[in-house]
């Protein structure tokens, strides 16, 4: 197949599915924003590394940039597969539904959260993060700003709103810390043949103090909303501590923070590739419950469907990222390549 | 102690580059002296390992008693907050039961914190014998050197004559006793 097709029918196949997903609704639909959320974690992290890299240097970013690059050039995809849910709003945000049916706290949220202008902000959010993947590295220091910026406000459209009586501060500055901690766990889960042992060791460093970010952002929102206890608020942590979904969040704390904050502690399981690559695989794992803890429990109380209908999208959306990949496109073999951002 | 009573500590050689150094200190070791300290205007790669220093101190290495020390008085901060919560005056705040757990965790993570690094800092003092007021390497009159030019390496005790004979050998510009 010609090599310049194949992006294309990428984009086409993921929009198509995005379409179908939101028009047939159900299960379907958040469990497809969930897994493009998965993915598109990757990209969002990989592009806030790039800047950060770009302004302070450092071998580093040197020797992960290729798996960082390669991860920013998924971008347009998650695009892709996200937008087309746009089409079946009224079947993921309750906000949608006509207003006399809504509480009163969401009608008061109604200025912010109405179809025309959350369609303007996405397309807004996704147009600054695909002019920054364009050539990841431009103008980092405003772009960093803008792009943590964008992502609060893109959680708090895409993720918060599917319960909006909830809402928390903090919540933009969690997934900013996830994504980023997810990116770096790609980069060492698989460019570690590339890596130096130094910059591997790094590497391995600044993930673990984005993963204790991560803890300090996700326990101080739990903190705050359980010792207020507040009806509008508490909901949000309601639905998620039962049936199956309290058994999640337990789990995808334990791998995607504990454990890999376990084996990062010791000096030598950090220079090990074998215990790096464990702890990375471990968090890729946990992030993917996370992001299913995050948006599945308002559709689906029982949970079980939706994070088998989780697991089957997210290996789908692999399989068509990965589908007539060279194999030495996305590892490079080799150390020392320098990303031109 | 022998070398106490004549007030004799040992020698002190000075060296003019650090390769000069880095084979003196493998040569003295190779004699079978461990009593060795080398002294540099700047750090020299390879220098710690070769006057036999390694990352990894043993049993009581700093990170390994950090660990334990944290953990340690986190479980006791844990502990403490319990038992008064729970058991000495039990108090229903909130309508929260009275093991609440949360509210226990930010002191548990400072007391833990806290003290794990309270425990790596002193560790590292004693393990470096700090603070330590006085060495009989500034006896030296040129010692100051060390901070410029001079690459300097003291050997404690041993036999005199024969150890200045060997550095000598190494290059040294000059080899001089230090006394105590």
């Amino acid at each position: 197949m010609n090599p310049r097709t194949l992006p294309l029918l990428r984009i086409a196949l993921l929009a198509l599915g995005g379409l179908a997903a939101a028009l047939a609704g159900g299960l379907l639909a958040p469990a497809w924003l969930a897994a493009a959320l998965v993915w598109g974690s990757l990209p969002l992290g990989a592009l806030a590394i790039l800047m950060v890299h770009r302004l302070t240097g450092g071998r580093w970013g040197e020797t992960g940039g290729t798996q960082w690059l390669f991860l920013a050039a998924i971008m347009p995809l998650f695009a892709a597969a996200l937008l087309p849910l746009l089409a079946g709003m009224q079947s993921l945000f309750p906000w949608t539904q006509p207003a006399e049916t809504l509480p009163q706290l969401v009608r008061n949220k109604l200025a912010y959260l109405n179809m025309p202008f959350f369609i303007l902000r996405s397309l807004a959010f996704f147009a600054l993060w695909l002019w920054l993947a364009r050539a990841p590295g431009r103008m980092p220091a405003r772009g960093l700003l803008l792009w943590l910026l964008a992502l609060t406000f893109f959680c708090f459209d895409w993720l918060m709103s599917l319960e909006p009586e909830f809402y928390s501060d903090v919540y933009g500055l969690m997934l900013a810390a996830e994504t980023t901690a997810a990116a770096f766990a790609w980069a060492l889960l698989f460019g570690m043949q590339g890596m130096e042992t130094q910059a591997r060791r790094d590497i391995a460093n600044l993930w673990l103090g984005v993963l204790l970010g991560w803890a300090f952002f996700a326990f101080s929102q739990y903190i705050v909303i359980w010792s207020a206890n507040l009806p509008d608020e508490i909901g949000w942590y309601i639905h998620r501590s039962r049936s199956i979904w309290r058994a999640v969040s337990v789990i995808s704390f334990a791998l995607f923070f504990a454990l890999p904050f376990a084996v990062l502690l010791s000096g030598r399981a950090k220079g090990s590739a074998r215990w790096l690559a464990f702890a990375a695989a471990s968090c890729l794992l946990g992030h993917t419950l996370q992001i299913g803890w995050l948006v599945l429990p308002p559709f689906d109380h029982s949970g079980l469907w939706s994070l088998l209908l989780l697991a089957l999208l997210v290996s789908l959306f692999g399989a068509v990222l990965f589908a007539g990949h060279r194999r030495s496109a996305f590892v490079p073999g080799t150390s020392g390549e320098v990303p031109h951002g | 102690m022998k070398g106490a009573a004549s007030g004799h500590y040992g020698l002190i050689a000075r060296f003019d580059d650090s390769e000069a150094l880095l084979t003196a200190v493998y040569r003295v070791r190779e004699t079978g002296h461990r009593r060795l300290e080398a002294h540099t205007p700047f750090p020299v790669p390879g220098l710690a390992e070769a006057t036999g220093f390694s990352e990894d101190g043993g049993r009581f290495q700093v990170a390994r008693i950090a660990l334990l020390v944290g953990v340690i008085a986190a479980a006791i901060a844990f502990g403490l907050q319990w038992y008064t919560a729970v058991i000495d005056y039990p108090i229903v705040v909130g309508g929260k039961p009275l093991n609440s757990w949360p509210a226990f965790l930010p002191i548990t993570f400072k007391v833990g914190i806290f003290n794990s690094v309270m425990a790596a800092a002193i560790t590292m003092l004693v393990k470096n014998r700090l603070p330590h007021f006085y060495h009989p390497v500034f006896n030296e009159d040129d010692f100051a050197a060390a901070s410029a030019d001079g690459f300097f390496l003291s050997v404690r005790g041993g036999d005199t004559e024969k150890l200045a004979m060997l550095l000598w050998n190494c290059g040294a510009r000059y080899v001089r006793e230090l006394t105590l």
